[in-house]
């Protein structure tokens, strides 16, 4: 209740807070998986580049004026408590641990399930090896943005499905959102696979920079899109990023999709019934079909 | 052992040897992927000494003009109060020229440079330009920034950046088209090889300006001391590819491999001997090349809303000479 009180007062302060942040005073934090022991409960390819890719964003977030290092979490029995939110499931400690962070970037093996995107993490709970984003399913544990967090980068594979982009919005809040006002802004992801390599790098510190100066879906938008994954003939498949943002009405999620950046950070959305996404028409990554706009 | 127990321990047996076996043929099938993606050229001295003697105009560091590139995106730009004169050639040259809600940022050792139009980005309209017009800009750009055009090649990227917003209403979910911006990207090619994780990207608005424009085109620079008289032989690459792809990607995750010779900068060169991050930056320096190979594996992919972990797609990179920035044999 105390912590009711406490989240409804800063999101009066939020609401009317400038729009630009105070020197380094908000938290950034890595969670990412680079090996999947073949020994363990849950398995899956190594990836020995991802974490470069994520400190990349995370070095470069905090070079800026805004942004702290608040702390990493890099393999380490990656589980479900430390990403689900405790009013879906038990043990869950989000609101200590990712949701107390104001960006956060999740670098995991991901899949499609249903109508939501999972995260394969690297210790089971309850028998699953997985965090799932919410579609109304008896699994759903990943709500965001109830306690702190605005921004959320989900480098993962099928992170940002197109037949999944109706339910996005569902982790933007949780039951709490309704008294105390806090809500996730805007969160970036892949339709479809997505590509890791070393070289791959300079793409996550160069959106980590250019979402200071520009629209943090236009940074992601930007430096993460592919057009060939495989350097070849530009026939192999391509990396589709996708960003999305919500709000109570379409034109105010339109303007955070458009206008929110890292040195901008607008007051937390009072409603997520509506929703903007960015995105490239027909992109047609590895392992899926293009992108195909299921609301036009 | 009565009968029933004899056979029951023969199927086992049967079961086990069986599944070593589709094990085996699965790793195998992994091999011999890598093993015939990998170009008949990989250990040949005599394509090694062409990919070291490239032809090579003039570099960004050397054609790079501030002036330039502001009167191409139609904007006016001042150099920050911190940035250092503008001097040609100047690798550490490192400077952000800011507009009213625009930048231009130079990062000179990383052949960075990023244009970035507030105003005109936020205010995406509907229509767009054509993709011909689109290209055209994009390449006077290119040229305006001071690139070397022969490494554009002419393959480009055309794609339309959109922007639907939506709501729920009723249970049913409708949405509109809010704005889009046409798109084009180029890689990088020297003598008709890709240089890996190069690009130049223009976003252009539906007024026909630039709303965005990225560059990262370091300048190119050979490692010193290559010779093709350390080409690494064919075995030699073969294995160092089936080592590292074997201990990451679980026999029968992969559904098929892409491997072609590229120039890469030293400091993305995976494995090798020599090919740390911290030797490439002692010996040699992170931004010089050298000829390798990227060897792109493709996971099997999972069926739509299967709840089945996709793997990724993993670029690697690996040395074609022994000594993975060619000082081994100075």
């Amino acid at each position: 209740m105390k912590r009711h009180m406490f989240l409804l007062c800063a999101a009066v302060l939020l609401a009317a807070a400038l729009p630009a942040a105070a020197a380094n005073d908000r938290e950034a934090k890595v969670y990412a998986i680079t090996n999947w022991p073949a020994s363990g409960a849950c398995t899956g390819n190594d990836v020995g580049a991802w974490d470069d890719m994520a400190l990349a964003w995370y070095d470069e977030i905090a070079a800026g004026p805004v942004f702290f290092k608040d702390g990493t979490w890099i393999n380490n029995n990656l589980r479900r408590e430390i990403l689900c939110d405790p009013d879906a499931q038990s043990p869950c400690d989000d609101d200590a641990r990712i949701d107390d962070a104001d960006a956060a970037l999740i670098a995991v093996h991901g899949f499609d399930m249903g109508k939501h995107w999972g995260g394969l993490l690297l210790q089971a709970t309850d028998g699953d090896c997985a965090i799932h984003a919410p579609e109304g399913a008896a699994t759903d544990a990943m709500f965001l943005g109830d306690v702190d967090l605005e921004f959320l980068h989900l480098s993962s594979c099928n992170s940002m499905d197109d037949d999944n982009i109706n339910w996005t919005r569902r982790m933007f809040a949780d039951v709490d959102s309704a008294t105390n006002g806090a809500r996730l802004h805007i969160a970036t992801g892949f339709h479809g696979v997505m590509a890791i390599s070393a070289g791959r790098a300079d793409d996550y510190e160069d959106f980590a920079d250019d979402a200071h100066d520009v629209s943090i879906s236009d940074a992601w938008l930007d430096n993460l899109y592919d057009s060939d994954v495989s350097y070849n003939n530009g026939t192999n498949g391509a990396q589709c990023p996708v960003s999305f943002a919500v709000s109570n009405t379409r034109s105010n999620a339109l303007s955070r999709l458009l206008g929110e950046r890292y040195t901008n950070i607008y007051s937390d959305p009072t409603a997520s019934g509506a929703f903007a996404y960015g995105f490239y028409d027909g992109c047609n990554p590895v392992g899926d079909d293009a992108f195909n706009d299921p609301n036009l | 052992m009565n009968t029933i127990r004899k056979f029951a321990a023969l199927a086992l047996s049967v079961i086990a040897a069986a599944t070593v076996n589709a094990q085996e043929t699965a790793c195998d099938l992994q091999a011999r992927m890598v093993r015939e993606a990998i170009p008949v050229s990989v250990g040949s001295p005599s394509a090694m000494e062409k990919l070291l003697n490239p032809t090579v105009d003039a570099q960004l560091s050397a054609t790079f003009d501030p002036a330039r590139a502001a009167g191409i995106v139609r904007d006016s730009l001042a150099p920050d109060t911190r940035c250092t004169a503008y001097r040609k050639g100047d690798l550490g040259y490192d400077c952000r020229y800011n507009g009213a809600a625009s930048v231009l940022k130079v990062e000179m050792e990383r052949g960075r440079i990023a244009y970035l139009n507030r105003t005109r980005s936020e205010q995406k309209a509907a229509a767009k330009i054509s993709e011909t017009d689109a290209i055209a800009l994009a390449r006077q750009a290119a040229e305006a920034v001071g690139m070397p055009l022969r490494e554009l090649g002419t393959r480009a990227d055309v794609r339309t950046l959109r922007v639907t917003a939506a709501s729920e209403e009723g249970r049913v979910i409708t949405g509109e088209a809010m704005g889009s911006e046409v798109h084009v990207r180029y890689q990088r090619h020297i003598g008709g090889v890709p240089v890996a994780f190069s690009r130049f990207h223009a976003a252009i608005d539906a007024r026909g300006e630039i709303a965005r424009m990225h560059v990262r085109w370091p300048d190119f620079r050979l490692a010193r001391g290559l010779s093709a008289a350390n080409t690494a032989s064919r075995e030699q690459v073969v294995a160092q590819v089936l080592d590292q792809l074997g201990r990451d990607n679980r026999c029968g995750s992969l559904s098929h491999v892409v491997a072609n010779v590229v120039y890469a900068r030293t400091a993305v060169i995976d494995g090798g001997e020599g090919a740390s991050t911290e030797a490439s930056e002692t010996e040699s320096g992170p931004s010089e090349f050298v000829p390798a190979l990227m060897v792109t594996v493709f996971p099997v992919a999972q069926k739509e809303d299967s709840g089945v972990p996709q793997m990724p797609v993993q670029n690697y990179v690996f040395p074609l000479l022994r000594g993975a920035d060619g000082t081994e044999g100075q």
